[in-house]
């Protein structure tokens, strides 16, 4: 028994996926925090984490994606975060959120571009959420629209490229196996 | 919806649960979580590197966008700064102006019985060492030949050549000068004269030192006067720096270094001209 749970573990599968999803979270998280908000040609912090969950669920699983979506969640959290840290959930229920659409997609651009509107709805919906729980009272729609606007356009700008980015990653992967809840 | 029945979602699920959970109680309880921090701690080298090509990414950018915005400043700062400039010469020579005056008056105050009229200094000998110089008065001016020159310091020269609205000035340690003098300690006569080598140290030499030759380093030298002379009594000329005896005559020298500072003559701007001396001062 604990010998399989020790081989199932340490499957080089998924030894191969850690590093990858560790280093690719590191990187965009690290520049979701410290770069794009220096940017002053930005006018919004791009989620760039939602793009790479994106890929990920696209291109390799949902099963991974939720996995890297809560490491990642708690990691953006640890580097950035307030002091309510919602992002785990966030990211999770996202992966859920867009595992409703995906499972009957190709994995190309094309599929990947048509599953950014669902997933800036998504974001849209959970930075208004987030906001709220934030300020403890509802948010001007004004107000909101000013936020929600600009970030969702600089998603949308950011995270498109990255498809291409999460798509070479996986390449060390090899095994396309499209893992389903 | 299946998701519900998946173990791995739900397992997912409350670990991104209390993943949100534990860090926001740690930190609502004013505690440290330790992974976070750890996290952090990890993540800097890269928060920094980020943080570096941003600022970095900013200022190439800033070039571009901000270019008509820096060169509206740029130009404003110059205008500004000319201004500046402008103000600090003005007051610069204003302050000059405020020296020269008080050192006027002191001298009026010191010499009552002569009649001044002020000039300014337009030109200078054009040689390396400069003696003669040229002012901004001249005859029509009410100027007139051999007129001593004074600065508030001491004793310049005499007017030696006259135009109608400038005149030159030879100083006192030109080889051409000859100026009757005393010491202030005994008041020892002698004869000022320029000396074509002490010249260019700024120096002249004291001779024909008459009596006891009683002259000592430090004495102040005056002008005598006289009726032959160009200039009146008790015009400071300098201070005996050296004694010595003259090789060739026997006779005591005295080498004097004069108040007036000729090796820094480009320093005189302006001066004043004895017009007249006025005998009676209301006695």
């Amino acid at each position: 028994m604990q010998n399989n749970i020790r081989e199932s573990l340490f499957r080089p599968e998924l030894l191969k996926r850690i590093v990858i999803y560790g280093l690719l979270t590191l990187l965009l998280g690290s520049a979701q925090c410290s770069f794009f908000p220096l940017l002053n040609i930005c006018p919004s912090t791009p989620d760039l984490i939602m793009g790479m969950l994106l890929g990920i669920i696209l291109i390799d699983s949902d099963k991974s994606a939720a996995v890297v979506a809560v490491a990642a969640g708690f990691f953006i959290d640890a580097i950035g975060g307030g002091a309510i840290a919602l992002s785990p959930l966030v990211y999770c229920l996202f992966v859920l959120f867009i595992s409703l659409f995906s499972r009957k997609m190709l994995t190309s651009f094309a599929s990947f571009a048509l599953l950014m509107i669902p997933a800036l709805l998504y974001r849209g919906v959970a930075t208004a959420v987030c906001m709220a729980i934030d300020r403890r009272a509802l948010v001007p729609i004004s107000e909101l629209f000013g936020v929600i606007g600009p970030e969702l356009l600089c998603t949308a700008i950011v995270c498109l490229p990255l498809y291409f980015a999460v798509k070479l990653c996986a390449i060390p992967l090899e095994t396309h196996s499209k893992f389903t809840f | 919806m299946n998701f519900f029945k998946s173990r791995f979602f739900i397992l997912c699920l409350v670990a991104a649960i209390v993943l949100t959970l534990i860090p926001t109680l740690i930190a609502a309880f004013g505690g440290t979580d330790l992974l976070r921090s750890a996290l952090g701690t990890v993540a800097k080298p890269f928060t920094m590197c980020g943080s570096g090509i941003a600022n970095a990414f900013n200022g190439f950018v800033e070039i571009f966008t901000q270019y008509d915005e820096l060169k509206e400043e740029n130009a404003a700062l110059r205008e500004e700064l000319e201004a500046l400039k402008e103000k600090e010469y003005n007051e610069e020579l204003l302050r000059e102006q405020n020296a020269w005056l008080r050192d006027y008056i002191n001298l009026c105050n010191e010499h009552p019985e002569f009649v001044f009229t002020d000039a300014s200094v337009i030109a200078r000998e054009a040689g390396n060492y400069s003696t003669v110089l040229t002012l901004n008065k001249g005859s029509a001016h009410g100027v007139k030949r051999n007129m001593p020159v004074l600065t508030s310091k001491g004793l310049l020269g005499y007017v030696s050549e006259l135009g109608l609205d400038w005149c030159r000035v030879t100083t006192v340690i030109e080889p051409s000068s000859s100026v009757g003098v005393y010491t202030d300690r005994d008041g020892q006569l002698g004869v000022l004269e320029g000396d074509s080598q002490l010249k260019q140290n700024g120096l002249c030499r004291m001779s024909y030192i008459g009596g006891e030759g009683n002259v000592g380093i430090g004495d102040r030298v005056y002008t005598a006067g006289g009726k032959d002379s160009l200039y009146p009594s008790g015009l400071l000329i300098g201070t005996v720096s050296s004694v010595d005896i003259d090789e060739v005559t026997g006779e005591m020298v005295a080498e004097i270094t004069p108040a007036v500072d000729f090796g820094a003559l480009e320093s005189v701007r302006n001066v004043m001209l004895i017009s007249g001396i006025e005998r009676d001062t209301g006695e």
